[in-house]
């Protein structure tokens, strides 16, 4: 683990330690965060799921049906039939907040309240079998608008989990590992000018003993000549 | 009255008896054969292969103009018109020879349209089950009986009139 | 007294055209070779039941070459009917539906503003770009007098209601009332009998069907079609399986509304219905076989020709979508022949 290319001094000692300590936080924070994303993350996937197999049996009938009718019927009367759509249906869309991803929220009205407004075709040339197909799209609009929603939620939260998978992953094994090192480096740094510095001190000491010992030693030997 | 007399004098009658046999039948045969030949036609239109089967149906309701004519021939012959001395007759006996032509001519009117009407439905027959001909052919050919019923009555009438 | 005489029917009038349709009627689709070609193991086999039939050859196994070919075999079975019929009264009752179809399309593409071309049929007694042109100068004195009478009517309608489901109805209504008319101005039992049932169907199937669609009974004074032999103010009361039953109940169409009254009970299928409806249509047709010449051969082989080239959709589009050839074959309508 490469450490961070900085001066061994003291001050970054303290500078570091403090950028550990957020890093550990932030790690820790990050972690939690994942944590509660991937127990939403599954309880839309599972809601999804059911979800979109119900739509999708449905979306089968409804196609069964629709192709019976256009067996019966000649294609230019089956789509002059549906050619003028009558119900109108208007969505709105709000935002809704899960651990800060926004996920949209779809709502749905139609224009008009009766639900058997949405045939929008005589009887005389239709086939039965067009009504089935129409009266099943319409009552899955609902959930199919519902599926929308969650696979788009499910898809932003697996995103946002992923992006907090690489930061909890570029803390823990990056960011603390290399702060760590740089620490450990910075701390053998110093005590080994402390240790340096210390024997400079010893060995000066040492040499400052030796003159005083000479120093000392011709003073008594000034002093005896001068007595002899 | 001098010429309503020599009008409905008996050669005349008898004539008018011969002219209704020929008359009615030959129409009751052209007809017939008429709308036979237009389902002939039809039924050709789609299937060229059929030309010999229906032309058989065709010719069915053509037997009565022949009826006819025989009648006809045969009260000419008899009043000397035809192959003889014209023979005086009274208006009793015209009279009676004009009766003689009658159920040739009725009849053979009547079943020749109906004969030619059956032909037509038999073509149905032929266009779909070609090989029902024989079957398809009976049905025309019951209305030949009554045909020669009449032709039967007539003659009998023609040989019974003494002159 | 010389209208009276020109409305007598000659049958002999047919003879020739009977004859010709008898003999094309051996090229009619039985119920053994709808079934053949359902049980036929590769497609071409399928194709083959259909060229033994004079059909002509089907370049692809796709949809889109079926509909083509049936579209051509029906604008040929028109256009020798048209030639064939001594009186185009016939041809022109079967026509109607492509002229109120245009009509209907047109009128709605008016309100939507899309281009209609692909959904039109040029099939009708009025050529196609002459209703259109029609529509666009506002000038309907060349179209048939009952459409032209209902064409600016439809066009309100919908600029006020929005609805184009009370167009269909107006424009359906109007099409059975000319059928009728034609039908009885015509003079042939068979052929008013025939639009009379038809219409007997068309109002079993509305009452039964709207019911379903949760609509009141209302609405069925625009839906239900006059005319046929079941009195449409019978109808004009809630729905219930039991009326349905007992209005019908005398007329040929009694195993339909058995089929109907089943529907609402929750038990059927609309298509069970829809079946019983066309078998019951197919034998009252068959009658005209019994008919050695008039006009009812053309009627009856103009109505078969229509419901074989549905049989032959609904084989086709069963095979290519995989159906077992049980499910397709329960789906089939009677055959005339």
């Amino acid at each position: 683990m490469a450490r961070l290319n900085v001066n061994p001094t003291r001050m970054e000692l303290t500078r570091l330690k403090r950028r550990l300590v957020t890093a550990r936080r932030g790690h820790k924070l990050l972690k939690d965060k994942r944590d509660e994303l991937m127990k939403q993350f599954l309880s839309i996937v599972h809601q999804n799921h059911d979800l979109r197999q119900s739509v999708e049996a449905a979306l089968m009938q409804a196609h069964k049906s629709f192709a019976v009718a256009s067996a019966v019927m000649s294609p230019e009367f089956l789509e002059e039939a549906l050619m003028y759509p009558k119900q109108n249906v208007s969505l709105s869309l709000k935002y809704r907040n899960i651990m800060s991803v926004n996920v949209p929220l779809y709502d749905f009205k139609t224009l008009s309240e009766d639900a058997s407004e949405i045939f929008p075709y005589g009887l005389a040339t239709t086939s039965g079998e067009l009504d089935d197909a129409v009266i099943t799209l319409s009552n899955i609009l609902e959930e199919m608008l519902l599926l929308a929603q969650l696979e788009k939620t499910a898809q932003m939260l697996a995103q946002e989990i992923e992006k907090t998978r690489r930061r909890v992953n570029a803390l823990e094994y990056v960011m603390i590992p290399q702060l760590q090192e740089t620490i450990k480096y910075i701390v053998m740094k110093l005590d080994e000018n402390e240790r340096g510095n210390l024997s400079r001190l010893m060995k000066v000491k040492d040499m400052m003993l030796e003159q005083a010992r000479l120093a000392a030693l011709k003073q008594d030997e000034m002093m005896a000549e001068k007595i002899s | 009255m001098e010429w309503i007399t020599s009008l409905f004098n008996g050669t005349n009658m008898a004539l008018a008896g011969a002219a209704f046999a020929v008359f009615g039948a030959g129409t009751g045969s052209a007809k017939g054969v008429g709308i036979a030949g237009e389902a002939a036609a039809g039924v050709l239109t789609e299937d060229p292969g059929k030309f010999g089967q229906t032309l058989l149906l065709q010719a069915l309701p053509g037997t009565q103009g022949i009826y006819g004519l025989i009648i006809g021939f045969l009260i000419l012959i008899k009043i000397g018109i035809v192959g003889g001395t014209p023979v005086e007759l009274t208006t009793i006996q015209g009279l009676s020879l004009m009766v003689a032509g009658l159920p040739i001519g009725v009849v053979g009117f009547t079943s020749g349209i109906a004969q030619g009407r059956a032909s037509a439905a038999c073509m149905g027959i032929i266009a779909k089950r070609p090989e029902e001909l024989g079957k398809a052919m009976m049905y025309p050919a019951m209305v030949e009986t009554y045909a020669v019923l009449a032709l039967l009555a007539s003659f009998l009438m023609w040989l019974g009139i003494a002159i | 007294m010389r209208n009276l005489a020109k409305n007598i029917i000659k049958d002999t009038d047919y003879l020739y055209a009977s004859a010709r349709i008898k003999a094309l009627e051996k090229n009619l689709l039985t119920r053994e070779r709808m079934e053949r070609m359902c049980e036929a193991r590769t497609m071409e086999d399928t194709f083959k039941v259909l060229t033994e039939c004079g059909w002509p050859e089907i370049p692809s196994a796709s949809m889109a070459d079926v509909e083509q070919i049936l579209a051509q075999r029906r604008s040929e079975t028109f256009a020798m009917l048209r030639s064939l019929a001594p009186d185009q009264r016939i041809p022109a009752v079967f026509l109607m539906k492509y002229d109120y179809h245009n009509l209907k399309t047109l009128l709605k593409s008016e309100a939507t503003g899309e281009k209609p071309d692909a959904l039109l049929i040029d099939a009708g007694r009025v050529p196609l770009r002459q209703l259109m042109a029609m529509l666009r100068e506002n000038s309907f004195s060349d179209m048939p007098a009952a459409m032209a009478a209902v064409v600016s009517e439809g066009r309100d309608l919908l600029s006020r209601t929005r609805d184009p489901q009370l167009l269909d109805f107006s424009l359906d209504r109007a099409m059975y009332a000319e059928m009728l008319d034609t039908a009885e101005a015509f003079g042939s039992g068979f052929l008013t009998g025939y639009i009379r049932l038809m219409i007997d169907g068309v109002n079993l199937r509305s009452a039964v069907r709207l019911r379903r669609m949760g609509k009141g009974s209302e609405i069925l004074r625009f839906a239900l079609v006059p005319g046929g032999n079941v009195s449409i103010m019978s109808l004009m009361h809630d729905i219930s399986p039991d009326l349905i039953e007992s209005v019908f109940a005398s007329s040929s169409l009694s195993a339909a509304a058995g089929a109907g009254a089943a529907v609402l009970r929750g038990e059927g299928t609309l298509a069970i219905m829809d079946l019983a409806c066309d078998d019951a249509l197919i034998r009252y047709l068959k009658r005209a076989k019994y008919v050695a010449f008039g006009a009812e051969t053309l009627i009856g082989y103009l109505a078969a020709q229509e419901s074989e080239l549905t049989a032959v959709r609904i084989i086709i589009a069963g095979r290519l979508a995989g159906l077992p050839s049980e499910m397709i074959i329960e789906r089939l309508r009677d055959a005339y022949v």
